[in-house]
């Protein structure tokens, strides 16, 4: 149990440690998708779920010749709730690690998609009102012959 | 007069009155033998009681003793959640919001964040209080399972 | 060049198909427009509308099918897991098996465990999966209501335009040929380009998906890795022969 809880602990540190130090993965969704609320829910779901995932890193790098029963019976709890996948009663953690480095990818596919399209929305955008300014423009200059 | 004594001058009585002997003998010496005894009698049934109590207790607090530094281990480990608890609600929370600001963070994207911290350090918190509230539990438990089974075992070594 | 039939010919324009998977229906038509070709417009977009929530509605009715054949993968995944359980059942009734009480005991442990496996790894692979498409159908309903939004702004700006050079050129033929040339060239940019992205967005969303079911693979073959984790029995491909060598 002690070395349960240990991780757990470690692993707040390192959430608040991110925070604090302007880590890259916090910091850049945060600037990037300010104003796209969908990619920026993606973003944070993304984040929250890597975070969950890096307590099972925890658990190799610090205990990786004891019995992870008791600590996968009580991170179940936390994959849940946080990282929102269902409970599966087996002892087996690499699936359930797999399985949620797989949901961080397809989050982060899903985002990219997302960004990919902003940039060409913005670039039609742009296109638009430079049309516009030069209609005003080509009306002024043949007001101007007459 | 205990219990015992009682039970010893009847008895007397009972035998005696079978016997042939003089009527005012007999009562003299049930006297004498209530005289003579009863507070030996008394006294040394008191201290066996008390022995056995003694053994009862001792086994107890030995268990106690056993149990002592597990018990106080809990405790301190309860603590300690309590104060990283009122910490990060504190102080930790206060630093974030510092830092986010001071980044220049858009000040609505910063409350979102701030509030999937907080869900997610509060989950994490409380998992570590309930896994350290269970196995104080089972503590608690497996004391008593050990006090009623070592009472059990004094009992049928007295009787 | 008469108003009307500039505004004419702005609705062959429009009327490129737009297939954006929004509700438009829905949407309050602006009364305030009483320029017939803008409504003309406006009433044939809507009939456009209808047939998209039509769409939609075939869409949904298609993810209800693609769950079909995703259960009937699954079932078809248990079929083979029933057929390994039969062949250890038949195992088990070995004679000399029966006198290996611990191995029988490992066997039925192990039977247990993979059947709970299944059904939870199954699920939890399941609602995930559906997880992630909403989550991208989110975003493209999102990203169409901005495109859509674009257009609208787009087609509103060029009528006024229409009507200042109707107004500013009356007399001007020449000069309201070019202008209503860029009108119409501008508008036609912003429809054909916003048609274009969508079906790329559409596209990536769609590979996307892909990606996604691929996740049921992952379910596959953790249990396969899973039946050599037990190691009290050798994979049931030994097993199996084993119990081809004895009837040989």
């Amino acid at each position: 149990m002690m070395s349960t809880l240990h991780v757990l602990k470690m692993a707040r540190e390192k959430l608040l440690f991110d925070f604090t130090s302007k880590n890259h993965d916090v910091y850049l969704p945060m600037f990037k998708y300010e104003n796209q609320p969908v990619l920026m829910d993606l973003a944070i779901e993304s984040f929250f779920t890597s975070w969950v995932n890096c307590h099972f890193q925890l658990w190799d790098e610090n205990y990786p010749h004891q019995s992870g029963k008791l600590f996968y019976s009580a991170i179940k709890l936390l994959i849940q709730q946080i990282a929102n996948i269902d409970e599966i009663n087996s002892s087996n953690q690499g699936f359930y690690s797999n399985l949620i480095s797989s949901k961080i990818r397809l989050l982060e596919e899903l985002i990219q998609v997302g960004v990919r399209d902003s940039e060409k929305y913005n670039d039609l955008l742009l296109e638009y009102e430079k049309d516009k300014v030069l209609f005003e423009r080509e009306m002024n200059r043949l007001k101007e012959d007459v | 007069m205990t219990d015992v004594m009682t039970e010893l001058t009847k008895e007397l009585s009972e035998f005696f009155s079978e016997v042939e002997m003089d009527e005012n003998a007999k009562i003299a010496l049930v006297q004498y033998i209530h005289a003579k005894f009863g507070n030996a009698i008394d006294t040394s049934f008191l201290q066996e009681k008390l022995r056995i109590l003694y053994e009862y207790e001792k086994n107890y607090l030995d268990l106690i003793k056993e149990y002592k530094d597990e018990i106080k281990f809990a405790a301190t480990i309860q603590e300690d959640l309590r104060k990283e608890r009122t910490k990060f609600f504190s102080e930790a929370l206060k630093e974030v919001s510092a830092t986010l600001k001071e980044a220049q963070v858009d000040s609505n994207v910063a409350s979102v964040w701030i509030k999937e911290l907080v869900d997610s350090y509060t989950k994490s918190l409380n998992l570590s209080s309930g896994l350290i509230e269970e196995h104080t539990i089972d503590m608690i438990g497996e004391i008593r399972q050990k006090a009623k089974k070592e009472a059990k075992e004094v009992k049928e070594k007295n009787e | 060049m008469g108003l009307v039939s500039t505004l004419g010919k702005l609705g062959d324009i429009v009327m490129k198909p737009i297939e954006l998977i929004t509700d438009w229906g829905r949407e309050p038509l602006k009364k305030r427009d009483h320029e017939r070709g803008i409504e003309r417009e406006r009433a044939r977009l809507n009939a456009e509308f209808q047939n998209r929530i039509r769409e939609m509605e075939a869409e949904s009715s298609i993810r209800s099918r693609e769950k079909e054949l995703e259960t009937d993968l699954v079932i078809k995944k248990e079929t083979e897991i029933k057929r390994i359980f039969v062949e250890i059942e038949e195992f088990k009734k070995d004679k000399e098996l029966q006198r290996m009480v611990a191995v029988s005991e490992a066997i039925m442990k192990y039977q247990k465990e993979l059947t709970k496996l299944n059904v939870d790894a199954i699920n939890a692979i399941g609602n995930m999966q559906l997880d992630l498409r909403e989550k991208a159908q989110k975003l493209v309903y999102d990203k169409t209501i901005k495109y859509k939004a674009l257009q609208d702004q787009a087609i509103k700006e060029a009528a006024e335009d229409l009507k200042t050079i109707d107004n500013d050129f009356h007399d001007n033929d020449v000069a309201k040929e070019i202008l209503i040339r860029a009108v119409d060239k501008r508008l036609a940019n912003i429809i054909d380009t916003a048609h274009n992205f969508l079906l790329e967005l559409n596209a990536d969303i769609k590979l996307l998906n892909q990606s996604i079911n691929i996740l049921t693979e992952h379910g596959q073959t953790f249990i396969e890795s899973h039946l050599e984790k037990f190691h009290v029995i050798e994979p049931p491909v030994d097993v199996i022969k084993q119990i081809e060598d004895k009837n040989t």
